[in-house]
């Protein structure tokens, strides 16, 4: 019982989105997690943090020390009682000097103003007298900035110097210019505009139980003050791995070609890649290293990066460029080594769930974030989980992105192959082999004149030539637990003598490195020996972009025939195990006879 | 009667979460003094919870009146029936 309490315990600490969850859950996940702190073995950083404010602070804490511990602080946490905020900071004898802190997160609101009548410079030094304390038992301070009270009618306030928005305005001013070397000051403004009034200013819940903010509120609230300590403590991320296809632009690139990919203001999809590939930027530029780790061939992806005459992100941003066809988490980690970074400092992107739980998998350290819908999401998406805020930008930063100029190929590197094969067959990978239906029409026919790196010569069949031999196209559709890809492979064959030929062959990028080409051998080999043929031929014509196919065949059995392009295949071939259910359609019966 | 006993199940289900307890099961008797952890913050969650999980507003004061889990049960069958 309690096992299963822990393992849940365990998944949901891995997810970086505590704000999603519904608030009932999230205060029970994070109240089991303070209740099992110490079984859980981390070497985080142990910090003591006392909290003053004059609100009831008692539901957020448990929620707060849960979202520190996601970013790698292990804090002990003491409240003062409610309302005592002035009290415990002036009397050097009271109950948080004896706690002996580390920090003190001071979270006054617009209710604690003092000095309205005498103006800010009054206010602020007001303040500035509360920390003498901590100043002299050397604890650091850190304080909210103050917020505005939500009505609209304190806004139009007439005599401007008296008006409560001018006064907060100015001392949130005056404290930031004037004070910033003796506090560190917290600005909530995104905080508050994300909640909202509604959330912010809960008036039912401050008279209920003295909490100035909705329950509803509290994971965000926690997730945001954690992630901004957290920044201030050390523990912002520091490294943004990206995937490619469908996170920096619109399709496959190794389908599509550079200039078919969506990115550029023709559609609202490519402004959305623009406007996403801008926010990496800024990032790169307030010092975030950026990686590459992408499922391609890297000089075609590194063309787009050259080339692509809408590409915000340039090669020489890139402190890390890895594009081959191994499995993502071995990747990453030769991406850690390169850049001598815990894997706790790094932040994986990409939209494919299965590379996602295959990483969160292998690398449990690595923030992993699988973005979902359109790419005009993606800036939030990772925004609001606060990972990179930091409050200030050193030179330091800067530097270290320029040192990491490492266009170094990432080398063949052993793959912990049997895990990889274990993850994913135990994706019950599927295969439907389907005659080319009318709705498919239009994707086969892309899929022949647009592929380039699967592909195995330059013939290819027009809607009326496909239709017209619709019983020698075979279009293969394949679905796996998390997704259903589409069609992904096409073959046309025909029968010459008592030999199966494979016209062409063409398979979507997407699906490569799922084993495919297994499959597709056992399909063929049954089409053969189902029409009695005891050999398969093909012609493989080399390009300058497939050579992925030419592994594949060869992977399979193909053998050139002598001096010519044409490779064959006795059907005794021994492959690998590719654990792919294939589903025969009604079709298949078909192939009892010879054409 | 059914409607007693589906409000039971909903409200074990809401304690089981404020407290992190699959263990608990209540009954028309069960009070604060069953279950330890249950103090004033915890009521004041469990109040919200119920107010979402009924789509019911509750009168924090009347609620703190109740001397056991059969005066909740009684209650929110009451504004039901008003609804």
């Amino acid at each position: 019982m309690i096992k299963e309490e822990l393992k849940e315990l365990y998944s949901f600490l891995q997810n970086p989105a505590f704000l999603d969850l519904e608030v009932e859950k999230a205060m029970q996940i994070a109240k089991r997690f303070v209740k099992n702190k110490k079984k859980i073995k981390k070497n985080y950083k142990k910090i003591r943090l006392a909290l003053l404010s004059n609100f009831n602070l008692s539901f957020t804490i448990e929620s707060l020390e849960y979202c520190l511990f996601q970013r790698g602080i292990n804090a002990e946490i003491f409240i003062a009682d409610f309302g005592t905020m002035f009290t415990e900071l002036i009397n050097s004898n009271s109950w948080i000097y004896k706690f002996k802190p580390d920090y003190i997160l001071i979270w006054p609101t617009y209710r604690d103003l003092q000095e309205l009548s005498k103006g800010y410079k009054a206010e602020a030094l007001f303040w500035n007298s509360l920390w003498k304390n901590a100043k002299i038992n050397n604890i650091k301070i850190f304080q909210i900035l103050f917020d505005f009270p939500p009505f609209s009618i304190l806004r139009n306030s007439l005599n401007s110097n008296l008006s409560i928005m001018q006064h907060i305005k100015n001392t949130n001013s005056e404290l930031m210019q004037h004070y910033s070397n003796e506090c560190e000051f917290l600005n909530i403004e995104n905080l508050i505009m994300s909640l909202g009034t509604k959330n912010w200013h809960d008036f039912r819940m401050f008279h209920l139980s003295k909490q100035p903010y909705s329950f509803e509120g509290i994971p965000e609230i926690s997730q945001y003050l954690a992630s901004t300590l957290a920044g201030s403590l050390g523990n912002a991320k520091k490294v943004l791995i990206l995937d490619l296809d469908n996170t920096l632009w619109g399709g496959e690139v190794g389908d599509l070609g550079k200039d078919g990919i969506v990115l550029g203001n023709e559609t609202s999809e490519g402004e959305g890649y623009i406007s996403f590939q801008s926010y990496v930027k800024t990032l790169n530029q307030s010092g975030i290293i950026l990686a590459i780790c992408s499922k391609n061939e890297k000089n075609v992806v590194e063309d787009v990066f050259i080339n692509h005459p809408d590409m915000q992100i340039k090669y020489d941003d890139i402190s890390c460029f890895v594009a081959n066809f191994q499995d993502k988490a071995t990747n990453i980690k030769k991406i850690k080594q390169f850049l001598n970074v815990g894997y706790d400092s790094m932040v994986f992107i990409d939209d494919s769930e299965v590379e996602c739980q295959w990483v969160k998998k292998q690398l449990p350290e690595v923030t992993t974030i699988r973005l979902k819908g359109d790419p005009s999401d993606y800036a939030m998406q990772i925004d609001r989980l606060g990972l990179f805020i930091k409050n200030k930008i050193t030179t330091e930063d800067l530097k270290r992105i320029k040192s990491y100029k490492a266009l170094k190929e990432i080398e063949k590197v052993k793959k912990s192959s049997r895990k990889l094969e274990a993850f994913l067959s135990g994706l019950n990978p599927k295969i439907i082999i389907e005659e080319v239906y009318p709705y498919a029409l239009e994707r086969a026919v892309q899929l022949l004149y647009k592929t380039n790196q699967f592909k195995l010569n330059s013939t290819v069949y027009s809607k009326e030539e496909i239709i017209n031999n619709k019983s020698n196209v075979l279009a293969l559709r394949f679905v796996d637990r998390l997704n259903d890809y589409g069609i992904v492979v096409v073959i046309i064959f025909d029968f010459v003598g008592k030999k199966l030929k494979i016209i062409n062959w063409v398979m979507s990028c997407r699906v490569f490195s799922r084993n495919i080409e297994y499959a597709v051998y056992r399909i063929l080999k049954r089409i053969a020996i189902k029409s009695s043929c005891n050999k398969i031929f093909l012609e493989f014509v080399p390009s300058s972009k497939n050579t992925p196919a030419a592994k594949a065949i060869k992977k399979i059995g193909f053998k050139r025939v002598k001096k010519s392009n044409i490779f064959q295949n006795n059907l005794n071939c021994k492959v690998k195990p590719d654990n792919i259910v294939i589903k025969n359609t009604e079709m298949f019966g078909r192939y009892n006879g010879k054409k | 009667m059914e409607k007693n006993k589906e409000i039971l199940l909903s409200l074990t289900s809401v304690f089981r979460i404020v407290f992190d307890d699959k263990n608990i099961k209540l009954d028309k008797n069960t009070s604060a003094d069953d279950i330890e952890e249950w103090d004033s913050l915890n009521q004041i969650k469990i109040i919200l919870a119920c107010e979402k999980k009924f789509s019911v507003r509750l009168n924090p004061r009347e609620v703190n009146g109740f001397e056991n889990i059969g005066d909740m049960v009684d209650h929110l069958i009451s504004i039901e029936a008003k609804t």
